[in-house]
Order: C-alpha cells, then structure tokens, then sequence
C-alpha cells in the first residue's frame, strides 16, 4: 500500500528492492536516493526512496551510467555540460594537429560536414595559423618597437 | 573520453588522497614468491570517512596470487581479521558501521580484482593495511616473469551489466591522482644467482650475504606494472611435498612439470591476425602492437598461411581468405601494418572475433591477437572463441594490460598468453608465440603420482600445454610412511593425433616446511577453485557448504568468503552518523591513450592523420615546419607523403560532387571519338567523370555486408576504361610515377601492390610504372563496346608504343597479365592479388 506512513529500515529496503545492500547505500552516498530520515541504526526510508531505488535499478540494468541516472532523476546540471548525445554512443574523432600545443578535434558527422569540407576547413586553419604567426613575427622584429 | 562509461565521483581531485601510497616487499625462494603489500591511508576529512579502493593483483588460478593474510594497524595496534562467508562478512561490516564503529572488509571482485572498504575511519586518523599472497612462479621457455599490477586501466563496456561489478567496485580513473609505490624484492638461494632484469622500473641491486636485494632506483607511483624477469633458467621439473597443518595426517603436493618430448613439427601456421585499434592502445600500446606484427610477419615462410584483421567498434578484414607466406604476401602485410592505428573507436572484441573466425579457413586456425584487453565484456568473448574451437594466441601489451581477462582467454582456448610491457623487446615474445603455435598439439594430459603415495584429491591437469611452459599440479595426499619411498611425479599424455602415450616430464620430489602452512593453503585453493567451477553448473547446496568450509578452513579469500574485521571502538570515540563515501581513484596506467609515453625515448607522433571518408589513404597535414598550401604539381615537401601532393592539386580541382570541369573548348566536347585527338595541355589537370560506373567503381555498402571468405572481387577504385581515360586527357608530364601515385588517382590496393610486390620486385619503380601505364593505354576500349579498336596515334604526348620494338620482358610480363581485362573489370588474379597470384 503506498502510505506515506510506512517506514523501511535500509535492510527492508534492500529486500523490497532486491538489491544488496551496499548498492543501497551507495546510491545514497552518492546521491542518487534521498538521505533516510533519521540516522545510522534508526534510519527509515519511505515509499519515495523505493520509488527512486527501482527507477535507480532500473536505469543502470539498462546500461545507463550512473552520472547520467543522477541527472535524470533529480533534473539538475550535471558537472559537464550536456551534449546532445545518446547515452552509450560512441564516437570517433579525427584530430587536426596544427602546431605543438594547438589541436582541433573534428567529429565530422555531427559537424555535418562533407570530407571535401573537412579538407577546405583544414586547409583554412593551417593558412590562418600562418597568417598569425607570419604578422606576429613581423610585429617583432619590426624596428622602434619596445 | 568516449570508453569510460561507469560513474564518476564528483570532486576527488582537489581534496587530499585518502591513500597515501603502497609499499611492498617481497621474498623470492625457490619457485614460489611472497609478497606483502602495505597500503597506507589517511581521512583528510574532517567527518568520519568510507574508503573503498579496489586493486589488482596478480592473476589466478594457476601462477597468480593466493591471498595468506591481512593484517590491520590503526592507532599503532595490529589486528587480525578472519575469513567469512561474504553474507555473514557484509552482515558483520555493516552492524560495525551502523554502530559507530571502525570496519574492514577485503572482497574478492568477479573479474579478479579486490576491493577493500574500510568504514569510519575518523578524521585525522590514519591506517595500514597489510595484504600477503604467495605466488608460484612459472619458467615460460627457461624465462620467469614476475609481475605485480598497481592500477586497473579504463575499460570499455558497462562495469555492471558487462563486468558484473557492484557499484561501489567499479574503479574509477583521475588523471591527476598520484599515489606513490615501492617495492623491495629478495632473492634467497639459488634464486639469487639468477639473471635478473626489470624492463618497467629503473631497479638497484645489492647482495647481503648469499641473498639478492632488488630495490626501486626511481621514484615509482601506482601507475603500471612492476615487472621482473629473470632469465637463462633451467627448463626442469620438480615437486614439492609439505605436511599440512590444518588436517592431521595429511600432506600437500605441488608439482611443476616443464613439459619436454621428441616430436619435432614445425607445422605451417594458420594464423588469423588480429589487432586491436582501439582508442585504448593510442601512444606506447600501439607502437609495440605494430612491432609485434612486424615481428610476426617477417617470421612467416611459404608453408603459413594468414589473414589480417584489425578493430575498435567495427571490424576490416585487409584480406577475404588466408595468404601464403609470399614474399610478396609479406610485403603486402608490412604495407597493412604500416597503416594499423588507434583510431577505430571502442573495444568490440567478441563482434571483431565473431568476424574474424568466419574467414575462409582450412579448418584448424588460430588465431593472433594483439591487445591490451581492456573491456568489461571477456565471458563473451571466451565464449565465442571456445565454440569456434581456435586457439587463442594473445600478446597483452601496455603498461597495465587486463591481465586476468587475457590469461583467462588464451587458456580456454588452447592458447598462450604472452606479455609484452613498453621498453620491452617484442621479438622474443613473438618467437616464442611461433614455437607454441607450429608446436604439435598436446593432449590428454595425465599425471602418475609415485605408488606409494595414496592421493585425497588430485587437481585436474589443464587440457593443453605447451613444451618449455611449466604447468603446476596440486593434490592433497595421505602422509606418506616412508619419506625416503617417494621418487618422482611423471607427466604422461598424447601428442596430435597419435593415440600413444608419451612421457613429457619427470619431476623429483623434495620435502619442504613452512609455518605459515603455504604449500597446503595453495593446495586447497586450487581445490577451492575446481570446486567453484564445477558448483558454478550445479548450484547444490551441499556442495556450496563444503567449499565455503574449505575456504574457512584454509583462511582463503575466494569468491564466496570475505576478509572481515571489527575494531570496536570506545564509546566516546564512536561515530554518530554514517560515513561519507570516498572512492580512491585509479591513476592513469602510464601510456595509457597516448597520455605521455612510458619509455622516455619514444616520442609521441606530431603527424595525426585526418581520415577524410572518402578513401582508404589518410590526409597528412603539414606541420609548421613545411610550407603551406602548395602550388599544383609542386615539388613535395618532405614531410608530405609523395601521395598527397597530388591530392592536394586535385582539393582544387575536383568539385565536392565529383563531377569534373573540362578546360576543353566546347566544340571539341561532342564525341568521346574525338577525345582522343586532343591534345592535353602540359599547365592542365584534367579528372575523369566518378560518377560513371565506366570510369570508376564506387564502393557498394551491401557487397562489404556480405561474410567474409566468399569469391567474387569487390573492387573500388578507378576502372580500366576509367584509367585509360584518365591517362588520354593528361599529359604525360601529369602521370603518376610511383605506386603510391597510381594509389592516389583511385587505382585498388591490390592492383597497385600487384605491382609493387610482383611485378616490381627488384626492378626500377618508375619503369614499372610507366611500362603499366603505356600497357593501359593500349587498352583503347571503344565506349559501348568491349573489345579494343585500333585508333590514330596521338601525336607528341604519348611515348610509349612503337609497334616496330621488341618487348621487353617487363613488358610482357604486364601484357600477359592484363590479359582478360574489361572496361570496368581488372583481370581476376590481379585483383585477388595476394592470393591467387604467388
């Protein structure tokens, strides 16, 4: 009966939630279910907390990191920004060197870029890359500067 | 990074390490190593603290480690634990934790790993944790190599659904954690006189009295594996006899058998490589995995036949069926290795293997895999190689490969695991790997323990072994009446196909002693662990209670018995509120993902290739050093590749369709007739159409679906009829003279390795070339037709056919060969080159 009432020590929990009980209190160290009311021995978890363990379960049966489980359930920013990718897709990317210490990392299909453009664009910031270091070389050496 | 898919604890970095560093000490006697590891921890916090770490160690059943002992001291006290059931244990540790007080628990993980949670240590306070394992030491081929991991690598795949981890298991990577790492080594006896080496660590040595102390020249953290090699060992068997402490009556063997027998085969290999490219193995891994190909390759001879595969998320077959060990296969599989990188994505083993078996084969392939194993997902994978019945042959590179999952794949298989560790030669492994996979296959190995000895239990011998890798049995038996009665231990079993039993190997027993019971301890683990497997199918209860009795018994911290211990603390010094959760992080294995490199003198490549999607050859961009943007048909400069210097003329000339400009005047443009009469100018480069399947055959995306193995050509790239084409609108100052130009105007790989390989070989490559390309001109197909049709010769621009000349034999090696050839189709054993054509 879901009464708001009815209070679950953590092994009862982990009972009604079939999962052990260290993965329990490691989704509420982590926050991925709400602190229980009261402490140590005399903590009580409710109808909510199960609510959040199943949803927990079920997630990460499915595949889903927790990071992102954790997201999902509470609707707040995870620390890195969201991108608009699947959770478990895989992407590989090409990266451009340019110089030591200067590097563009292209994802082409998500860039929607055809490879002639890909080439154009390399070739683009290779040119621009010159450009800057030739006028900063030639504002260097040039005579009355400080 | 894309294959770290587990969860990140917020906030490590920043914070002060909960483990200050490991040390660890280790006494080599014998055949048999133990090791102490000392783990050192701190709460930095200010509230009471959960830590839990999880750590490698060496890898089990047969050679890794046995767990002794642990040992805990807090506040300056030792305690002792006890072993447990792991419900009775994870019972014990919580009630411990709820009350406030101070927990330790030690369990032993699904994939091998071990993770310690040690529960309210108060802020402030410090502990050290003592772990012992012995370890037997296994002779490969008169080499040991000890080698203890410090850190798990990322690996690809879900932890929980795929490696079966809980979550607080799972280990999680920062790269900016750092924990520093000692080691001392002793070596007692003759162990001493040993050469001994370490190709990880920079290691001093120095001898008291008749014992070898090895210590750390450097200062080392935990970020690879410590490795140790002693070599120019005596390849010999023996066996080792101990009474058992634990059961009255009652003795404990152990023999080591270094199988030897006078069948020589050197059997052609069927090999079927496969490499792993996956982002993982980028930097240091990568580099050793082409060396060991390279190594591999150029040991092959006529008799072996193999394939070349490489993967990440997908797999590419380089060939459809199995080549010969040609000069001219050869060539062809170095130019493949060549272009092996690190940049196919994730770490699909059992999709790549799946692939890989279903290469056309003669029936008895193995397969060459050159990895570092770093995936969740390995009970898949053995799975599908067992039911594939090849043998898996495993070189595990990097500094901290996954050392369980491979030894645990080879072995399942049939195969063999060798390790390779960066600043290590690749080419002594790979001999080796050689011996054991031309070795005749041994089988039904038995062993015959002396009369007089009555066995308790026997631990099954593996299924196969190879000569000069030692392999250990251990039983449990009666103690014997009369010491002097026992001999030796003889190793019995069956050689390829024929049904006669052959001696492999006599190993004499010696009586030895130990207070700690470790001969016996080691016995029963190997007991234990038959029986888990067994118990594993039938999950009866009685069973269950029996091994677990064992366990106990035996204080051994199995997969169903936890180390536990409780240190109750004064009432005012108890916890009042849970803990909080501090997961240690794993440092980043050095040269794990091309994040720097381990050996100081490789440096990481400053050419990154640009794949452009459109062909199989990578776009190399310029570094400053060279020029930038190149006029067309401009000398290279050296850092190009010659091949791209062309390309980057036609970046300008083509139009991203491919549809192609003529700079021809438009009265000229009516017939293709009339093409011929053109003449091309010297300052023009003119391209054919692409997009007609006369001049150029586009890749179609069902042909690559089909399976591999099966006949029929599947060529992409520019036609004959499309080449001639090509070689009528240009001048000949434009044609290509290399293979790697002909390459990079669309001609197939195995057209121009035909070339280069057969054709070419020990002849000059721009006569080669232009005598291909004068034999394409003559082609002359007629545009809806077939067959060819005498037209005018051109005048000026073409040199090369004069009717009145002899041919040359270059010539008519070519003629010959393009005998059969089609507008649209290159004759068929040119296109199957390397296969049919040696």
């Amino acid at each position: 009966m879901p009464d708001s009432q009815v209070q679950h020590t953590l092994s009862e929990l982990c009972v009604l939630a079939d999962l052990p009980v260290r993965t329990l209190r490691y989704y509420v160290q982590n926050g991925l279910v709400d602190r229980p009311e009261g402490e140590t021995r005399a903590a009580r978890y409710g109808a909510k907390h199960l609510e959040q363990v199943l949803l927990v379960k079920k997630w990460t049966s499915a595949g889903v990191s927790l990071e992102r489980v954790k997201a999902l359930l509470h609707g707040e920013e995870p620390a890195v920004p969201p991108r608009a990718k699947k959770p478990g897709s895989i992407e590989v990317c090409s990266h451009l060197h340019v110089a030591d210490g200067l590097e563009m990392v292209i994802e082409p299909t998500r860039a929607q870029m055809t490879p002639e453009q890909v080439r154009a664009f390399a070739k683009g910031v290779m040119a621009l890359y010159e450009s800057i270091k030739a006028n900063a070389d030639q504002d260097a050496g040039a005579p009355g500067n400080e | 990074m894309s294959n770290l898919r587990q969860a990140k604890m917020e906030c490590e970095s920043g914070r002060e390490p909960m483990l200050l560093g490991v040390k660890a000490s280790g006494a080599v006697k014998g055949r048999l190593l133990l090791m102490t590891l000392e783990q050192r921890y701190r709460n930095a916090s200010s509230n009471n603290a959960e830590i839990t770490y999880t750590f490698p160690l060496p890898y089990g059943p047969n050679g890794g480690a046995v767990l002794m002992d642990v040992e805990v001291d807090i506040h300056g006290k030792v305690l002792k634990g006890e072993v447990s059931p792991k419900n009775t244990a994870r019972a014990k540790y919580e009630e411990a934790i709820s009350e406030g007080n101070t927990s330790i628990l030690l369990e032993r993980n699904y994939d091998g790993s071990f993770t310690l949670e040690l529960g309210n240590l108060m802020a402030g306070e410090e502990c050290k944790i003592m772990i012992r394992y012995a370890q037997t030491l296994s002779p490969e081929h008169g080499q040991i190599r000890m080698m203890l991991p410090t850190t798990i690598a990322p690996r690809y795949g879900n932890p929980i659904t795929q490696g079966r981890l809980q979550p607080h298991q799972v280990p999680v990577t920062d790269s900016l954690a750092e924990y520093p790492f000692d080691i001392t080594v002793a070596l007692l006896d003759d162990m001493a006189y040993s050469n001994v080496s370490s190709p990880s660590h920079k290691t001093s040595y120095s001898r008291v009295g008749n014992d070898l102390f090895i210590k750390l020249a450097q200062r080392g953290y935990l970020d690879r594996d410590f490795i140790l090699i002693f070599s120019n060992l005596k390849s010999e068997s023996a066996a080792l006899a101990s009474r058992d402490f634990y059961q009255n009556g009652q003795h404990a063997m152990m023999a080591s058998f270094c199988p030897q027998f006078d069948v020589t085969g050197n059997k052609g290999l069927n090999a079927k490589i496969l490499v792993d490219c996956s982002s993982s193995m980028a930097g240091d891994s990568i580099d050793a995995a082409r060396r060991a190909l390279a190594g591999f390759i150029q040991g092959l001879t006529k008799e072996d036949k193999i394939s070349l595969s490489k993967f990440g998320d997908s797999v590419e077959h380089r060939s459809r069926g199995m080549w010969s060990g040609t000069a001219q296969a050869k060539a062809s599989a170095m130019r493949w290795v060549e272009g092996v990188h690190a940049n196919m994505g994730g770490t699909e083993m059992a999709a790549a293997l799946v692939s890989t078996i279903a290469i056309a084969d003669t029936g008895k392939a193995d397969i060459f895999l050159v990895t570092d194993g770093e995936i969740e997902g390995i009970d898949e994978v053995i799975e599908v190689a067992m039911n594939a019945k090849h043998r898996i042959f495993v070189v595990a590179i990097g500094s901290s490969p996954a050392e369980g999952h491979l030894r645990r794949l080879a072995a399942e298989t049939g195969g063999y695991c060798d390790f390779v560790a960066p600043g290590e030669t690749v080419e002594p492994a790979i001999l080796r790997m050689f011996g054991r996979m031309r070795a005749p296959r041994v089988r039904n190995l038995r062993v015959k323990w002396p009369n007089s000895l009555k066995t308790r239990w026997e631990q099954k011998v593996q299924a196969y072994a190879f000569e000069g890798d030692v392999l250990h049995v251990h039983a449990f038996v009666d103690t014997p009446e009369d010491m002097k009665e026992l001999t030796s231990v003889k190793l019995w079993g069956q050689v390829d196909d024929s049904d006669n039993d052959v001696l492999l190997g006599v190993a004499p027993l010696s009586l030895t002693d130990s207070s700690t019971n470790v001969l016996a301890r080691m016995a029963a683990n190997a007991k234990y662990a038959e029986m888990y497997r067994k118990g594993d199918k039938q999950k009866s209860g009685v069973q269950m209670s029996e091994r677990i009795d064992l366990a106990i018994t035996y204080r051994l911290i199995t997969e169903e018995t936890n180390f536990i211990l409780v240190h109750e603390r004064s009432d005012t010094d108890k916890a009042t509120v849970m803990p909080d959760a501090h997961k240690v992080p794993q440092m980043l294995a050095g040269g794990w993902g091309g994040t720097g490199s381990v050996v100081r003198s490789a440096a990481m490549p400053v050419l990154r290739s640009l794949r452009t999607g459109s062909d199989d050859v990578p776009f190399g961009v310029p570094s400053l050093a060279s020029a930038s943007v190149l006029p067309v048909g401009h000398a290279a400069a050296s850092v190009w590749r010659t091949n791209r210097t062309k390309a980057a003329a036609r970046v300008d000339a083509l139009s991203a369709s491919g549809m192609d400009d003529f700079d021809i005047p438009a009265f000229l443009r009516k017939q293709s007739d009339f093409d011929d009469l053109v003449e091309p100018s010297v300052n023009t480069r003119n391209s054919i159409d692409k997009s007609n399947p006369l001049y150029w055959k586009a890749s179609n995306p069902s042909v690559a679906k089909q399976p591999v193995g099966q006949q029929g050509a599947s060529y992409v790239g520019i036609t004959p009829a499309g080449l001639e084409k090509w070689l009528s609108v240009n001048h000949s100052s434009l044609w290509p003279s290399t293979y790697a130009d002909l390459r990079d105007l669309g001609l197939g790989l195995s057209i121009c390795e035909w070339l280069e390989f057969e054709i070419g070989r020990e002849r000059n490559e721009q006569l080669v070339v232009a005598t291909f390309l004068s034999a394409v001109r003559e082609f002359r197909f007629k545009s809806d037709s077939n067959s060819t049709r005498p037209v005018p010769a051109v005048k000026g621009a073409m040199s090369i056919v004069k009717v009145e000349k002899p041919e040359t034999e270059l010539e008519s090696e070519i003629r010959l060969a393009m005998v059969g050839v089609g507008q649209q189709t290159w004759p068929v054993a040119v296109v199957n080159f390397p296969e049919e054509c040696c």
